[in-house]
């Protein structure tokens, strides 16, 4: 059997095509484990696999795309290896975190209050969106309203005070839905971020929507968001426009521009990404939504569309990982040509990001990555807190010293 | 599809030449053109630094003249994509036209992704070269950044 | 503040400019107020020269702190005048009463006065129905609105700060160009109008001591530090002359170096006219404040020598609220209190430099080694007193030159007047940079100047000022007594 392979090719394979798990993998304490953490908070089974080349990839297992998929997940003796009939490859089964099926003091278990991707733990405050029903849905989302109750602040702190613990709270990334507001959901994340900045030494990412007025992108960052993202999702406006019928007309795909051209000045280079999702539009206009995203400062990160079984755009996804590879090419491409480090979503596992396009004919990585930039060195948040207090000014500072 | 063209003006960087060209080339090409004047945040504010100056009397006074003044920029500006309409309309060209505030550089390209444009056409202001060292130009940076085509005219 | 702490509507912006600048501009102040400290402690440590008392050597020290914080505005204006005030008695150049005292002197009074009465005129549209009523005059031809504009602001500007008449006038003349349908940058008759209206209020600036507080410092400084005055009247009769001619050429210069690309000024007549007639008659408060104008110029000229200018000045505000023709409430939006504080600073702090011998001090060390023509003397201050006001603040500037000018007079047997007239007229006079003056500023925030234009133009204007200026000095001034 063959056990040459490329990780990059062998990702998107696994994403686009899913991964059925054999018996003997499902008999394995780690994949029992997570049945059982997946079973207790409702969700559909997720792995994080570690390829050779240190490729992270996040596979939902329930939602086999496709159905004849030939990619299983053994285990053998100890270890996991993914095969189909020519290749067989020894991959990393990343166990699901301890701190999951711990409880908060108000009983809830912190797996449903943060969710590891990565180095990130993704927090969603609440589950309150008003693009999730009705006529202004999402046709692409598969976020389960009823699923997504609302957590406190305390609970919040509890569970990144457990995930610290095991290292695996690097980043925070606080999403939050569409709610009727000027500022784009930013009020109801600060009290999160103010006590999460006073306990614990992390970066923090918000994905919220944009406000309506950039006064509050300022004040995003000044209150102490090191990352920010809004999402386009597509950059084909009619596209957009038909399957994001809330976001076109409560926020506007203008605003959206104007937003990031906007964030991208505020935030420190890198810091402010958007979703494209590849599979939703023809692969040119991807190409033209990353060129321009980039040439604003934005980095796109580009989530490959995986249709819930069912929905409105089941049907819509024609991706092969031969047609998908140019476009992470193209992403590099556009990243070093506008000067951009993706350093701050390489680690964000649920996306293929430009760090993974040299295993497609694309040039080597670019240096500044994770674990030199940030991880490994607390100067570089001291450094990006510097770089805060330097920019933010209060209309008191702006005051004329002179008469 | 129609070719989309974005023509860029602002306070500070104007030329009737990149306007005439940009009507004639949309003529030519029969797209579609759109014209974005950037009311330059930073104008009005360097003005008012100076104005700051000792001897100047009271609050009210000087926030009438700030009103005065930047009610001019919008007027100016209304002006000329006004003008630009009318020449447009002659021509037999369609053409939108769109005032907008901020940074040149960014707005610029926020208006490249609005309209999904082809190809922008804009004015520099003529500057010194160790203005534009030290000061860097948004042209420039536009010129490096820019995901479509560019033309650039020195204002006159 | 932790940055956790702010809040939407507290005006939190972030500052998106290149980090080199941030850090410059946020570390300015700091820099500043170090070097400044730096200087003051530098010049007091060193070995006393040969001239100088201590007492003279810490005065310096002083002006030299001061100046570099009026320059740079590390702190307010007014506040480096505060610390002017306390650092004279703390540091035993002055008792503490007699430095305290200086803050009280009649031009503080007389400035505040003027401050307030140009605000009643502002406020109640005396100024602006008397803009339009002098500018229909000047119809008729594109030569004579020029005119118009040039000369109105001029003449407002005998009886109003500069600045409030170039604000106050800068609407009108921006209605004229677009009735004109002049272009910014584009027309040439919309440039030369928006020059005119600089160069007038500028040029008019000068003739009086309401036209610029820097006059009445100026005079200020001359009466605490030697005792002698000049009259109202006396200063117009020195000065008018220049500024009739400076007038004349900024009219002939606008002609020759603007030459008119318009046709007609019918519109811009009209518009005038409708506005005059928007406007309506003037109501019986305009006309009150008009009349309490009239007769407390009239009071400056004749009775000024009888009772102090600042007292006339104040009997005109008393009569202001007599005749319920203005509230306190406005006069707190329309008058800038601070600048009253710095001016009590910086008569205190000229004062203190020449009763310490510290300006003849310096008079000694430097002019004198160059030469010792008084003409020669005369014509250089005026000049750098041109030349720093093309980059400094016109008030900074007297500031900064009238306590070393009058050393110099002193040491040359200069008239203490002549001194007083060549730092102050100059420091009015400069044309080339929209910073020189808050009329340039003005006119060129309307978008009609090209700033190269200006400079070209400018340079040659101040230098043509410079010139008429000395002019006079050898023809005219030994005519009405003051030899140079």
């Amino acid at each position: 059997m063959n056990t040459d392979h490329n990780s990059g090719e062998l990702k998107l394979e696994l994403i686009t095509k899913g991964v059925r798990l054999d018996r003997s993998a499902l008999s394995s304490k780690e994949i029992v484990r997570a049945l059982d953490i997946a079973n207790q908070v409702h969700n559909p089974l997720e792995l994080d696999l570690i390829l050779p080349g240190k490729v992270l990839v996040n596979i939902a297992i329930q939602e086999c795309l496709d159905k004849e998929t030939n990619y299983r997940l053994i285990k053998e003796a100890e270890d996991f290896f993914v095969v189909n009939k020519d290749l067989k490859v020894k991959v990393y089964l990343e166990p699901p975190p301890k701190f999951y099926d711990q409880l908060t003091t108000s009983g809830k278990i912190m797996a449903k209050v943060g969710r590891k991707y990565g180095d990130y733990l993704l927090v969603t405050p609440t589950g309150a969106c008003e693009f999730l029903s009705g006529d202004m849905a999402c046709k692409y989302c598969d976020v389960d309203a009823k699923n997504t109750d609302d957590k406190s602040v305390q609970d919040v702190l509890e569970t990144i005070e457990a995930a610290s613990a095991e290292g695996a709270a690097e980043f925070v990334c606080i999403n939050v839905g569409y709610i009727s507001s000027d500022d784009g959901g930013i009020s109801m994340v600060l009290p999160f971020v103010k006590e999460i900045k006073k306990n614990f030494d992390v970066l923090i990412c918000v994905q919220a929507q944009p406000p309506k007025t950039d006064e509050w992108i300022d004040l995003t960052y000044a209150s102490g968001i090191d990352s920010l993202a809004y999402n386009l999702e597509v950059y084909d406006e009619e596209i957009f426009n038909k399957i994001a019928p809330g976001k076109m007309s409560l926020v506007g795909r203008d605003r959206y521009f104007q937003a990031l051209a906007r964030a991208a000045k505020v935030f420190p280079s890198g810091a402010i990404v958007s979703n494209l999702i590849v599979g939703l539009e023809p692969v040119e206009s991807t190409f033209k939504g990353i060129d321009i995203l980039t040439a604003m400062g934005v980095v796109p990160t580009l989530p490959i569309f995986r249709p819930v079984p069912g929905s409105d755009l089941e049907s819509h996804i024609d991706l092969t990982p031969e047609s998908l590879s140019p476009i992470y090419v193209h992403l590099q491409n556009a990243l070093k040509r506008n000067r951009l480090s993706s350093s701050w979503i390489s680690h964000f596992n649920v996306v293929v990001n430009a760090i993974d396009a040299h295993y497609f004919g694309g040039e080597a990585p670019v240096k500044r990555q994770w674990p030199t930039v940030l991880k490994s060195k607390k100067r570089s948040k001291l450094a990006l807190n510097l770089r805060r207090r330097l920019r933010v000014r209060t209309a008191e500072d702006n005051e004329s010293t002179g008469l | 599809m129609k070719k989309k063209f974005l023509l860029a003006l602002s306070t500070t960087k104007y030329s009737k030449e990149a306007i005439d060209y940009a009507i004639d080339l949309t003529k030519q090409k029969e797209a579609e053109l759109k014209v974005v004047f950037i009311l330059d945040s930073d104008v009005p504010g360097s003005v008012f630094e100076k104005l700051t100056d000792i001897g100047f009397i009271g609050d009210r006074p000087s926030m009438d003249l700030q009103e005065a003044i930047s009610n001019e920029y919008v007027d100016q500006a209304k002006q000329v994509l006004v003008e630009i309409k009318d020449q447009s309309k002659d021509m037999g060209v369609e053409c939108e036209t769109f005032l907008e505030e901020g940074d040149f550089g960014s707005k610029c390209l926020e208006s490249i992704a609005r309209f999904s444009a082809d190809m922008i056409i804009l004015a520099r202001s003529r500057r010194s070269f160790f203005s534009r060292m030290f000061f860097g130009s948004a042209v420039d940076s536009l010129l490096r950044q820019a995901p479509c085509e560019i033309k650039i005219f020195e204002e006159e | 503040m932790s940055p956790q702490d702010f809040k939407v509507g507290q005006g939190v912006t972030v500052d998106t400019r290149p980090i080199p600048l941030v850090l410059l501009t946020k570390s300015y102040r700091s820099i500043t107020l170090i070097a400044a400290v730096v200087i003051f402690l530098l010049i007091i440590n060193l070995p006393t020269p040969e001239g100088l008392t201590f007492t003279g050597q810490k005065a310096l020290a002083t002006f030299a702190l001061c100046l570099v914080l009026w320059i740079t505005r590390a702190l307010p204006l007014a506040v480096t005048s505060l610390l002017a005030l306390v650092l004279i008695p703390m540091l035993g150049i002055l008792d503490s009463t007699e430095a305290f005292s200086l803050f009280g002197n009649q031009a503080v009074f007389f400035i505040l006065g003027a401050f307030i009465l140009a605000a009643a005129m502002m406020k109640s549209g005396l100024s602006s129905h008397m803009a339009l009523i002098f500018l229909r005059r000047f119809g008729g031809s594109p030569g004579r609105l020029l005119a118009g504009v040039l000369l109105v602001p001029a003449f407002l500007s005998f009886l109003m700060p500069e600045h409030a008449v170039a604000a106050m006038m800068f609407p009108i003349v921006l209605e004229v160009a677009h009735g004109l349908d002049l272009k910014p940058q584009k027309t040439i008759y919309g440039q030369a109008l928006f020059h005119s209206l600089a160069w007038g209020a500028a040029i008019g600036g000068v003739a009086t001591y309401l036209g610029g507080a820097r006059n009445a410092l100026a005079v200020g400084i001359l009466k605490q530090s030697t005792g002698e005055f000049i009259g109202f009247f006396e200063w117009m009769i020195a000065v008018l002359p220049t500024v009739l001619v400076m007038l004349g050429v900024a009219y002939l210069a606008l002609r020759r170096f603007f030459p008119s690309d318009v046709v007609s000024v019918e519109k811009a007549v009209k518009l005038i006219e409708e506005k005059n007639k928007s406007l309506g008659k003037m109501n019986a408060e305009q006309r009150l404040i008009g009349i309490i104008m009239v007769f407390t110029v009239i009071a400056w000229i004749f009775l000024g020598s009888r009772f102090e200018l600042a007292s006339i000045a104040i009997v005109a505000v008393v009569a202001l609220f007599v005749f319920q023709l203005i509230k306190w409430k406005d006069l707190e939006e329309y008058v800038n209190w601070g600048i009253i504080l710095m001016y009590g600073g910086a008569i205190a702090l000229g004062f203190a430099l020449e009763k310490s011998g510290a300006s003849s001090w310096i008079a000694e060390t430097t002019v004198t080694k160059w030469t010792d023509s008084p003409f020669l003397i005369v014509a250089l201050i005026a000049l750098v007193s041109l030349l720093l006001t093309e980059g400094m603040s016109n008030a900074a500037v007297v500031a900064m030159l009238m306590p070393v000018g009058l050393g110099i007079a002193r040491q040359y047997g200069i008239d203490f007047k002549i001194m007083v007239f060549a730092i102050s007229v100059p420091a009015g006079l400069g044309f080339a940079f929209p910073i020189a003056s808050p009329p340039n500023a003005i006119a060129y925030s309307s978008g009609f100047i090209k700033p190269r234009k200006m400079f070209t133009i400018g340079i040659m204007m101040d230098f043509v000022a410079l010139l008429v200026f000395l002019l006079m000095t050898q023809i005219y001034w030994p005519l009405i007594n003051l030899d140079l």
